[in-house]
């Protein structure tokens, strides 16, 4: 062909498909626009802080490229990675999103297919209009309990965008304090409320013996269902890790160290612990055998039960089984807890003859009767009369936010608070917003509005809630019994939730709010829980990405469309803000004659560290009060510790009596009609905080056949013909998942272990009953509470049994494998 | 005087009167002017003057009565209760440890035994005593009331930063105590603030229902041998 | 069909094609943009694209909406969430996310080296993309935008410039199909495939591939023979 012709027959095309297109121009706006973007982004390193520690991120162009640790962190998490990754993750919510059956027919839409995915999205004005529009229409059609703000989790660190606390702020200045929030936490529902009994405090959030005491004094180091070298990696402000050094200090001293738990953990594999296998959910019943044995031997302290104590008087007949004709001895123990009898006397000898440190965990007490095991351990340690001594007695905060490490002398940045000093009225005293529950029955509120239940002593309804504004948190996580929840969830007529990532809560919302992650906003924080010893300028890494925005720009603006927007920001700005929290630290600096530099050289800096006194490393829990019990009781009623309590027997609950005892949970191993062979164990997870970074390159790390790993023990294993890396079910009557097996004897036999956090990926969404493609723990684990008394939640209660999976497999999409050609 | 919740009606009818008296002109308030509330905590001293023995410390919402006054210095009296074998340690109430003072160990030889009484649930013996002492003029309410006004400020502002607000009568007055042991440094506030927020949670705690809160009369009974 | 009259869209309109099916990702299907495609100039459009076997299936789909005026308004809706499931995460795992950066990074996210190399592109050309679109330029609706004004320079330069510019902005296009666009896309078309409920997106992705297939070739071809 002539390049001629070509030609023509080209510009014919050419004008036909000009003009098509000329009048077509907005079917395909151009995305360019002529001049290249102003000034490439930022390059540099940004230092800032995260529930995983301080860290430095390498930022170029404008996008964060790489990160590292903090030079000073004595034990960086491996995590950070996965922290980098969750900013760039596919499963960022990007913009704000309405589910479409509700976006059509508002809260009178058909609710079966939340949960679905099937979302539209929307402009921020158009979402923040329905939430504001709900906001109102459900406080003024049901009153001030219609709304539920309770809204649980682990949010992220900083004193600004404490999204949880913006919240309540924006309801109680916005809407007079009309939503009903929730008292407790999932961590330690039943002994944060059975402590005050006991020993008159909280005991689970209070300062250890110092690690550098335990160094040195302690000579027999107990973990009793903990795992410090995992979970001391995260913390609720900025994790310090000051405790790693110790931990290694301490196993360089080749003194003993015992972990009495269902897996051969991280930390027993630290410490090279005689690990004890104990069958699970029978802790209480272990420590009643070594109690029995240190009285049957005339062992246990009279002298520090008389001087320190009451009750043990009345405890004693149970011990012995006068009451109920059966004595707590160690073979009785034997049979429960699976621990020989010879090895139970062996270690109530050890106990009492050594200095000894009984460091607990917390997941002997989020089991059914869950108030029991801490009580007990108490009991069984003042039978040992070593509380108060250096390095002995209990500790029930070793494995979290690395407490024991000694505290700094440092001021305490204040941060935003809840706005309640808005809210009038009498009812400030009593309540703290329309209403309150514990936290862990948020099901059974939404299923039984206005009945009636008990709770640490009182009795109480449950309010009628109709909407649930959810942020900071993953209750399609941390919540049991998944598909209770599922079912019960469709009762709300409105949800939002506001997060950055794609949770399974998230896609079981109305309307879904874009929130920033800390990296792309500024903060401020303490570092260190207990340690409390720097302050970290949380400063912006990158811009914010897509459409989303700062909880604290979301809900200033809600307020705003509420009518009170001066009232929520003050007139501050975000920095403003930080600087108010930094000023209320100078202003302590200043009183305690601590150096603490001006904001601009701290903000430069990017950290403030402070001296950690040699009186800290001395600190030895409970001293005081041994030294001097008259001039410092514990705040009990007798000012000592309660083995037996009146307070608790004026309750006359059935489920938890005056002193601790040994109860038959709704299901245990061996237990009483077990109808399931394996016990759960749905411990804290590795690699993840909770639900947190599951969406990142960490589970690539972790994951079996793209899933949640299950360790079963190989005898389980081979009984049931599943080779390491099978893909399996879990399974009993509340739920099913799918994992991937790992064979191992690092659990012991008839347990396995699935962490909790991983993303519920129901095969059909929104229906109750699906199949988990993930690995959720919580679908298998029963939503109820640990006792009237506590109400706490019961995560590690819970029977199931494996299978090999041989149906078709759920289609998984892990996004790092390209496919196609 | 019995606590007062900030609810009118729950005030017990005792209250209702000295409210009524407070309405009354100022000569027939005469008596009740004597009737103070420490706003923050004080010094006590043996005599009128700074250089005078320090003998122990006055806790804020303490009730405390004006015997004589000086130019700015007050003679005061006040009633509390202590543990038997603790002498120092004196609250407002048996059993229920709302601090109002802690004495120098000299100072206990001073304590008038006033009556005693045994708790029925813990079997511990309370002593109620009066104790005298001059503390520098200055930093009283006329009521417990007009204390609660800037602790629930403060309150509501500072405890609601870590974690959700907590309500005062979910917990007892003896736990309260061993809360804001742990929670008071983490609001950073100055310890004479803590001490205000924690009078102020003891004062609206469960266990602090108007009757309950009442101290019991002094009944003239038998001194036994040897007490 | 046999009768069909099939004719390749002529390599002139190669701009205003790629513009056309990055807008079908750059944002979702609107009303605005179906009464366009509605008019007559929309139609005679869609006619010509017809045409061509790579776009047949996917103009029969968009037929498919304009003949049902009933359903429109619902499935317009469905469309939209079809985009959100796929494009904007509310899929999770089974969605197929529209960046290089996902498909080709190591660890499957997004604003990778892939990102930059788009950023680098753009300064490179003197382009920046539109504030009002709120994606990283690794965004497929991007990359097809800048395939359209690398097309759009070419045919400039093919009716201007001398031999070797011709041949330098034809590598060009082809060396940008391979790097970053055919390395990429038939991963995406194929999950659009798997997770796409209304079948119009997988159509859209299934018709980008088959067209930049095929455009690759042909320019190929194209500069062998002007070698």
């Amino acid at each position: 062909m002539s390049a001629y012709k070509d030609y023509q027959i080209n510009r014919r095309h050419l004008l036909l498909g000009a003009a098509a297109f000329g009048s077509l121009g907005a079917i395909a706006p151009s995305l360019l626009a002529s001049g290249a973007a102003q000034a490439a982004g930022v390059t540099g390193t940004v230092m800032t802080g995260s529930h995983w520690g301080v860290f430095n991120a390498a930022v170029k162009d404008g996008v964060w490229s790489a990160v590292s640790a903090w030079d000073k962190d004595p034990h960086p998490s491996a995590q950070l990675e996965g922290v980098m990754d969750s900013v760039y993750s596919p499963s960022r919510i990007k913009y704000p999103m309405v589910r479409k059956a509700y976006l059509e027919k508002g809260p009178d839409a058909p609710r079966d297919d939340r949960g679905g995915g099937e979302f539209v999205r929307v402009s921020w004005d158009q979402a923040l209009k329905l939430v504001v529009n709900e906001l109102k229409r459900v406080s003024t059609t049901y009153g001030p309990q219609g709304v539920y703000a309770g809204s649980y989790g682990w949010k992220s660190s900083g004193k600004l965008h404490n999204c949880q606390s913006l919240l309540r702020r924006m309801l109680n200045v916005g809407l007079e304090g009309k939503f009903v929030n929730s008292t407790a936490d999932y961590s330690t529902g039943a002994s944060q409320h059975m402590m005050p009994h006991v020993v008159g405090t909280l005991e689970v959030y209070e300062q250890q013996t110092a690690w550098p005491v335990v160094v040195e004094s302690t000579d027999v180091l107990v973990f009793w269902g903990a795992d410090p070298v995992k979970t001391n990696q995260i913390g609720w402000t900025v994790a310090d890790h000051d405790a790693y050094p110790y931990m290694e200090e301490f196993k360089k001293t080749g003194k003993k160290v015992i972990c009495i738990d269902p897996l051969n953990t991280e930390t027993a594999k630290f410490f090279n612990a005689e690990w004890v296998p104990i069958r699970p959910h029978t802790d209480v019943a272990l420590m009643l055998g070594m109690a029995h044995t240190l009285y049957a031997e005339k062992l246990h302290d009279e002298e520090f039960l008389d001087e320190y104590t009451v009750g043990f008087d009345k405890f004693l007949p149970y011990l012995t089984g006068e009451t109920d004709k059966t004595p707590k001895t160690a073979e009785w123990a034997a049979e429960i807890c699976e621990v020989p009898a010879a090895q139970i006397k062996e270690l109530a000898r050890l106990f009492k003859s050594k200095r000894t440190m009984l460091a607990s965990g917390w997941s002997i007490q989020r089991q059914h009767h869950g108030e029991q095991s801490h009580w007990m351990l108490i009991t069984l340690a003042s039978m040992l009369g070593q509380i108060g001594l250096p390095g002995g007695g209990f500790g029930l905060s070793y494995h979290y936010a690395n407490g024991g490490a000694p505290s700094a002398n440092s001021p305490v940045l204040s941060g935003i608070t809840d706005g309640g000093k808005a809210v009038k009225g009498a009812a400030w005293l009593t309540k703290a917003g329309a209403a309150t529950i514990p936290v862990a029955r948020v099901v059974d509120m939404i299923e039984n509005p206005g009945k009636e239940f008990q709770f640490n002593g009182k009795t109480d309804k449950y309010p009628a809630v109709k909407m649930a504004y959810w942020t900071g948190g993953n209750p399609f996580a941390h919540h049991q019994d998944r598909n209770r929840l599922v079912k019960a969830w469709q009762k709300l007529e409105t949800v939002v939730v506001q997060d950055s990532q794609w949770t399974a809560t998230a896609r079981f919302a109305d309307i879904v709010l874009p929130a920033t992650t800390s990296y792309e906003r500024n903060d401020i924080e303490n570092v260190g829980d207990y340690s409390i010893k720097a302050m970290v300028a949380m400063k912006k890494v990158i811009d914010p990405v897509f459409e989303s925005r700062s909880d604290y720009d979301i809900f200033a603006e809600i307020s705003k469309r509420l009518g009170k927007e001066k009232e929520f920001t003050e007139g501050k700005s975000e920095m403003d803000w930080i600087k108010s929290f930094y000023a209320a630290a100078e202003k302590q600096g200043k009183a305690k004659k601590i150096d603490v530099p001006a904001f601009d050289d701290f903000w430069k800096a990017g950290v403030a560290v402070f001296p950690i006194p040699e009186k800290s490393k001395k600190f030895v829990r409970h001293s005081e009060f041994r030294e001097d019990p008259l001039l410092e009781p514990l705040g009990t009623p007798s000012g000592k510790i309660e083995i037996y309590s009146k307070n608790i027997e004026k309750m006359k609950y059935d489920d938890c009596g005056p002193h601790p005892m040994w109860y038959e949970p709704i299901e245990r191993l061996g237990g009483p009609g077990a109808k399931y062979p394996l016990h759960i164990d749905s411990a804290h997870p590795q690699s993840r905080l909770h639900s947190q970074l599951c969406g990142t390159k960490l589970r690539a790390g972790y994951a079996v056949a793209g899933r949640e790993p299950c360790l079963i023990n190989s005898k389980d294993a081979a009984a049931r013909g599943i080779s390491d890396g099978d893909v399996v079910r879990v399974f009993n009557d509340r739920g099913q998942v799918l994992a991937g097996a790992v064979v191992t004897d690092d659990v012991r036999p008839s347990v396995i272990r699935l962490f909790e956090g991983g993303w519920y990926d129901p095969v059909e969404g929104g229906k109750a009953g699906a199949l988990d493609a993930y690995g959720d723990a919580n679908c298998l684990t029963p939503d109820i509470g640990t006792s009237k008394l506590a109400q706490g939640n019961c995560g590690h209660t819970g029977l199931a049994d494996v299978e090999k999976f041989t149906g078709t497999l759920p289609e998984l999409k892990v996004f790092t494998a390209p496919k196609g050609a | 005087m019995a606590p007062h919740s900030s609810n009118l009606t729950s005030r017990p009818l005792i209250g209702m009167l000295i409210a009524l008296i407070l309405l009354l002109p100022a000569s027939l308030q005469a008596a009740d002017q004597d009737i103070l509330f420490a706003a923050t905590p004080f010094t006590f001293h043996t005599g009128p003057d700074k250089s005078s023995t320090k003998a122990g410390r006055l806790f804020t919402a303490a009730r405390i009565k004006v015997r004589e006054r000086r130019p700015g210095w007050l003679r005061i009296s006040l009633n509390a209760w202590h543990q038997q074998g603790a002498a120092r340690v004196l609250y407002a109430l048996p059993g229920k440890r709302i601090l109002v003072a802690i004495l120098k160990k000299s100072q206990t030889q001073h304590l008038k035994t006033l009556q005693q009484m045994t708790d029925a649930d813990t079997d511990l013996v309370w002593k109620q005593v009066s104790y005298e002492a001059w503390i520098e003029d200055g930093g009283f309410a006329p009521s417990r009331e007009d204390l609660w006004k800037p602790a629930w400020e403060l309150f509501s502002t500072r405890c609601t930063v870590c974690h959700q607000r907590r309500i005062p009568h979910h917990y007892k007055v003896n736990q309260w105590r061993s809360y804001l042991k742990i929670m008071g440094p983490r609001t950073g506030l100055p310890k004479d603030k803590q001490e205000l927020i924690l009078t102020f949670l003891q004062y609206h705690a469960s266990d602090m229902t108007p009757e309950s809160a009442s101290p019991p009369q002094p009944v003239p009974q038998p001194r036994e041998a040897g007490r | 069909m046999a009768d069909r009259n099939i004719m390749p869209m002529p390599s002139s309109d190669r701009p205003l094609i790629y513009r056309w099916l990055s807008g079908l990702f750059a944002r979702e299907l609107d009303i605005e943009q179906i009464e366009l495609y509605a008019a007559p100039d929309g139609r005679a459009f869609l006619d010509r694209l017809a045409m061509d076997d790579a776009f047949l299936p996917l103009v029969s789909a968009i037929r498919g909406i304009l003949e049902d005026e009933q359903a429109l308004h619902g499935r317009m809706l469905d469309l939209r969430a079809a985009y959100a499931r796929l494009f904007l995460g509310a899929g999770g795992r089974r969605s197929a996310p529209p960046y290089h950066s996902a498909y080709a990074s190591e660890r499957g996210l997004l604003y990778q080296t892939e990102m930059r190399q788009m950023t680098d592109m753009l300064r490179e050309l003197d382009l920046s993309v539109v504030d009002t679109l709120k994606e990283p330029p690794d965004h497929i609706a991007v990359q097809l935008s800048i395939l359209s004004e690398l097309a759009q320079r070419a045919l400039e330069a093919q009716n201007q410039a001398p031999p070797p510019e011709r041949t330098q902005a034809s590598r060009r296009q082809i060396d940008f199909i391979d790097t970053h666009l055919l390395s990429w896309l038939p991963a995406f078309r194929d999950d659009c495939a798997a997770h796409d409920p209304s079948q119009f997106y997988s159509l859209a992705a299934a018709a980008v591939v088959t067209f930049l297939r095929r455009d690759r070739d042909d320019l190929a071809t194209a500069e062998e023979s002007e070698n």
